[in-house]
């Protein structure tokens, strides 16, 4: 079973946490690219 | 210490909430997905020498454009040979030989370009990295199917909508590492690389401390398993060596390998395709914002149509893609002699998602035709169709253009041939989906007696 909980607890923070760490980067990298497709509608 | 590592240490404990367990996948299909955006260190990495133009002992484009070849084509290789591998050791040693692998090829394909001796970034990137990127695609595919037997869709989905939301998190990256380190001697690539290296492995490692495996036995809470047979869902499991004895394999081979050739050829052209159509209306700047809109479909699709295929099913979800995606490229010639561009943007952004779609589905359509318990495995065999279809699609749609121009066809006409010829590969992938038919009974594989 898990040995490790220290790592991951199971709580709504830890769940925060994890998709904010994967959230932000691609938040970042998705409005740059809506500015860059932005440019074909104007 | 690298008991850690172990697939026993993995095993969620009760009440363990399987929502934890997309940013892990995503984490690293988010990081991998860097490979889509690769090109842009083509250009400063042919002036590494020159450094404001390109000098004679500077590298070619051509040579440059093998780096990500090769790197698609070792994916292929390496989630079919390594597949049964990442089954055995579990998701997080995959996770982390993933991280090692990609993170490490970037720090290798750093000391090539330091020492501009570009068989070293061929080994880096291309060798080392194109491991991690195989590794990396099929490490969590088995995991969120398990977590997620109610929605599978939706769950490989979210994993490899990452994939393509990669390369929009390293395009911009590059660029940005590549202005802060640019100097009068240098263009900053290498320390670029080392830098992305250090900082992907960091991102990675999210993935491989929180990666978890349910318990045997384990289901969702007030989730019951169809009791009535589904059609095409099986019930039974198949080995990763007995699926490819089957035809069903083949023809999901052949699904995966049109979507994609039909797809990655156009992609690829989608800048001059839409400034040669629409001249003088339509800018470079412009066209780079088309290509943009097409990676945000791409990714979006990957999400949206996978998950839609827990509802339509596999199969017709299938249909969808090929038949509409053909009825699609049929039509983009007419909106081209329409002059309608928004109609030509609206087509090819539709397309798009279902090429991304075709991708993010196919894990569930695995898991339906050949059951849960092989099916990373199988999925790395199959996306060898991917690396075949990376070499054909482009090749296919640069010669017969070549060949008509050659031939006195406007550039603009030439195109439309192509997208005649993508409807054709559709409508094929298309008699291929619908011979895909449930696997017999003596492939699967047998229960040990209880």
């Amino acid at each position: 079973m898990d040995k490790d909980p220290k790592i991951s607890k199971n709580t709504p923070f830890a769940l925060l946490l994890d998709w904010l760490w994967v959230g932000i980067p691609l938040a970042w990298g998705v409005s740059e690219t809506v500015l860059k497709a932005k440019v074909l509608f104007r | 210490m690298f008991q850690f590592l172990d697939r026993e240490r993995t095993v969620a404990g009760p009440g363990f909430n399987r929502w934890l367990v997309p940013p892990a996948a995503l984490s690293i299909h988010l990081a991998i997905g860097q490979v889509y955006a690769f090109s842009v260190f083509n250009l400063p990495m042919a002036r590494l020498l020159g450094i404001n133009h390109s000098a004679a002992t500077d590298w070619k484009l051509t040579t440059l454009g093998w780096i990500f070849s090769f790197a698609i084509l070792i994916l292929g290789l390496s989630a079919a040979f390594g597949g049964k591998w990442v089954e055995r050791a579990g998701p997080r040693k995959a996770m982390f030989a993933s991280a090692v692998c990609f993170s490490g090829g970037f720090l290798v394909a750093a000391l090539g370009v330091a020492m501009h001796d570009i068989a070293i970034v061929y080994l880096g990137y291309g060798m080392l990295g194109g491991i991690g990127l195989g590794l990396g695609y099929v490490a969590p595919v088995k995991t969120l199917i398990t977590w997620f037997p109610d929605r599978p869709g939706m769950a490989t989905g979210m994993a490899i909508m990452g994939f393509g939301g990669g390369a929009m998190i390293g395009s911009p990256l590059s660029v940005a590492l590549m202005a802060h380190f640019q100097s009068a001697t240098s263009v900053g690539v290498w320390q670029t690389f080392v830098v992305m290296g250090l900082v992907y492995f960091a991102f990675m490692m999210l993935g491989v401390v929180t990666v978890r495996v349910p318990a045997a036995g384990w289901v969702p809470e007030g989730y019951a398993a169809a009791t009535r047979p589904q059609k095409l869902v099986t019930k039974g499991n198949v080995s990763a060596d007995n699926a490819i004895k089957t035809r069903q394999f083949y023809f999901l081979w052949m699904v995966l390998f049109l979507n994609v050739t039909a797809g990655i050829g156009v992609l690829g052209q989608a800048s001059p395709m839409i400034q040669e159509m629409f001249k003088g209306r339509i800018t470079p700047v412009a066209a780079g914002g088309f290509v943009g809109l097409l990676s945000l479909f791409n990714m979006g699709g990957r999400f949206l149509w996978s998950s839609a295929s827990d509802y339509l099913g596999r199969k017709p979800t299938y249909a969808i893609y090929f038949a509409l995606g053909a009825a699609l490229y049929a039509c983009t010639p007419t909106t081209g002699h329409l002059g309608s561009v928004t109609l030509f943007v609206l087509a090819y952004a539709v397309i798009m998602s279902m090429y991304g779609g075709g991708f993010a589905t196919i894990p569930a359509y695995l898991r339906d035709i050949f059951g849960t318990d092989q099916v990373s495995a199988i999925h790395g065999r199959l996306l060898t169709a991917w690396s075949a279809a990376g070499l054909a699609g482009p090749v296919l749609v640069n010669y017969i253009r070549e060949y008509q121009i050659g031939h006195g066809v406007a550039p603009a006409q030439a195109y439309s041939f192509t997208m005649y010829l993508m409807a054709g590969l559709l409508v094929l992938g298309f008699l291929s989906n619908q011979l895909i038919t449930e696997v017999e009974a003596r492939f699967h594989t047998r229960q040990a007696a209880a």
